[in-house]
């Protein structure tokens, strides 16, 4: 088991010289990611609250990284590093975990300088090899590491992921960010290029 | 499965530890070296920064509303100002009418006198006279009750308590003409049979100091003293982009 370990790891280390893994048999699921070992993806989405590059690398089949920069037009921006793990896929369907840590900046006087964190379970669904349904629920957290400042957030979001010839997918995405005293929507669209 | 029940768990302590509208807690304002005496160009300075960050004062009355489903703007504050002393109408009030911001004022009903011959003094500072009292509510203020001679509740017999509670807000309507619903606790001394008494009079919330929480009849308020600078005050305000997004509209 260790050595399998260690195998893996040094085919992880080793994967920015190894070529792409083949064209997946559902493409709109690489658009969702995990990125396949080897393979990098950048991709750039639009919305609210952020505008957003991320930069994604496959570690293994089933496990990528990604360092990624958000900006809001409030004033915040954040840099975050993000992996994703496929928990299972079974034929047109999939569940992919996510967990994001970010340290969000803000430009602005009545906003504080935060540490964030985000954990997801993104279930998805392709009807079609290039086109994909997902449902997400995620739970956010910020703090700063003050009572005051310190708080808890529910986010539900659907979408949609299309991939097209060439490595390139469109996404888009629209639901609710839950507060402690108030809601508002999100969503955003935008593209990716796997590489 | 473990360590997702212990991220729910987290997420909703983080939930449960959220605040709800900052209150700040003023006494005076004027040149005393009194700790909580603000200097007039202090608090020229913190309503500056309220207005350039973006902060919109709003009252006590429109924070209830809210958490009974009305709406608050966006970076919602509330500025509250103890006891009643004069400087609350020669200070507070014109710098707040410049800038179109609100206060509410907690007033000591036994210390207001009738005009300015018989006006009290005590504690070596002087008191709001009924006129100037009516002067804060008709400039759009909000008045609240501070009880009848700021005694500390806890130590009142009940009748006492209930005398000084009640009695307060009694008299304040009758001078006003309007609903007093708000309260605030002398020496921000409550205990839970304080707190029932001013429920039973009919108030509608009551603030406390800083071991105050978001329940309307034990909310918290940030005391300002001396030395705050707008740095601080940021620092003491400031949301974290999440709440500020989610509270926006």
């Amino acid at each position: 088991m260790i050595a399998a370990l260690l195998a893996a790891s040094a085919a992880a280390v080793s994967s920015p010289v190894t070529a792409p893994a083949a064209e997946d048999e559902i493409p709109a699921f690489g658009a969702l990611g995990p990125q396949p070992a080897g393979a990098t993806s950048l991709t750039a989405t639009a919305g609210r609250p952020f505008y957003g590059v991320r930069l994604a690398h496959g570690l293994w089949d089933a496990i990528d990284v990604a360092a990624g920069f958000d900006y809001s037009p409030d004033g915040v921006y954040r840099p975050s590093v993000e992996t994703r793990m496929r928990a299972f896929r079974a034929g047109p369907t999939q569940l992919v975990a996510r967990l994001l840590l970010g340290r969000a900046f803000s430009s602005t006087q009545n906003m504080a300088n935060t540490n964030d964190g985000e954990i997801a379970l993104q279930f998805a669904v392709a009807p079609i090899p290039r086109g994909a349904l997902f449902v997400e629920g995620a739970l956010l957290g910020t703090t700063d590491f003050t009572r005051e400042r310190t708080a808890g957030f529910a986010q539900g979001v659907g979408g949609i992921a299309i991939a097209l010839p060439g490595g390139v997918s469109l996404l888009g995405s629209i639901g609710i960010l839950q507060g402690e005293r108030g809601h508002r929507a999100v969503g955003s669209s935008g593209a990716s290029l796997r590489f | 499965m473990a360590s997702w029940g212990g991220v729910l768990v987290c997420a909703a302590l983080c939930a449960a530890c959220g605040r709800g509208v900052p209150i700040l807690m003023y006494h005076s304002v004027g040149g005393d070296s009194d700790p909580l005496t603000v200097a007039p160009e202090e608090l020229d300075a913190q309503l500056d920064f309220l207005e350039s960050a973006g902060f919109n004062t709003v009252t006590l009355r429109e924070v209830l509303d809210a958490q009974d489903g009305g709406k608050l703007p966006r970076h919602a504050v509330v500025l509250t100002f103890d006891d009643g002393y004069v400087d609350a109408s020669t200070q507070v009030l014109p710098r707040l009418l410049q800038r179109g911001q609100k206060a509410t004022f907690f007033i000591v009903s036994g210390f207001c006198a009738q005009d300015a011959a018989t006006r009290v003094t005590k504690w070596q500072k002087q008191f709001l006279i009924w006129p100037e009292v009516r002067a804060l509510a008709d400039a759009g203020m909000e008045i609240g009750s501070h009880t009848v001679s700021h005694l500390r509740l806890s130590n009142l017999s009940g009748a006492d308590l209930r005398a000084q509670v009640r009695d307060s807000r009694a008299t304040l309507q009758s001078y006003l003409g309007k609903p007093v619903d708000f309260f605030a606790y002398p020496y921000n001394d409550q205990s839970r049979w304080v707190r029932r008494a001013v429920e039973t009079a009919g108030y509608r919330g009551a603030v406390v100091g800083s071991r105050g929480n978001s329940d309307p009849f034990t909310l918290q308020r940030l005391t300002m003293h001396r030395g705050i600078t707008p740095a601080d005050l940021r620092s003491m305000l400031s949301e974290n982009w999440e709440t500020a997004y989610t509270e926006g509209g």
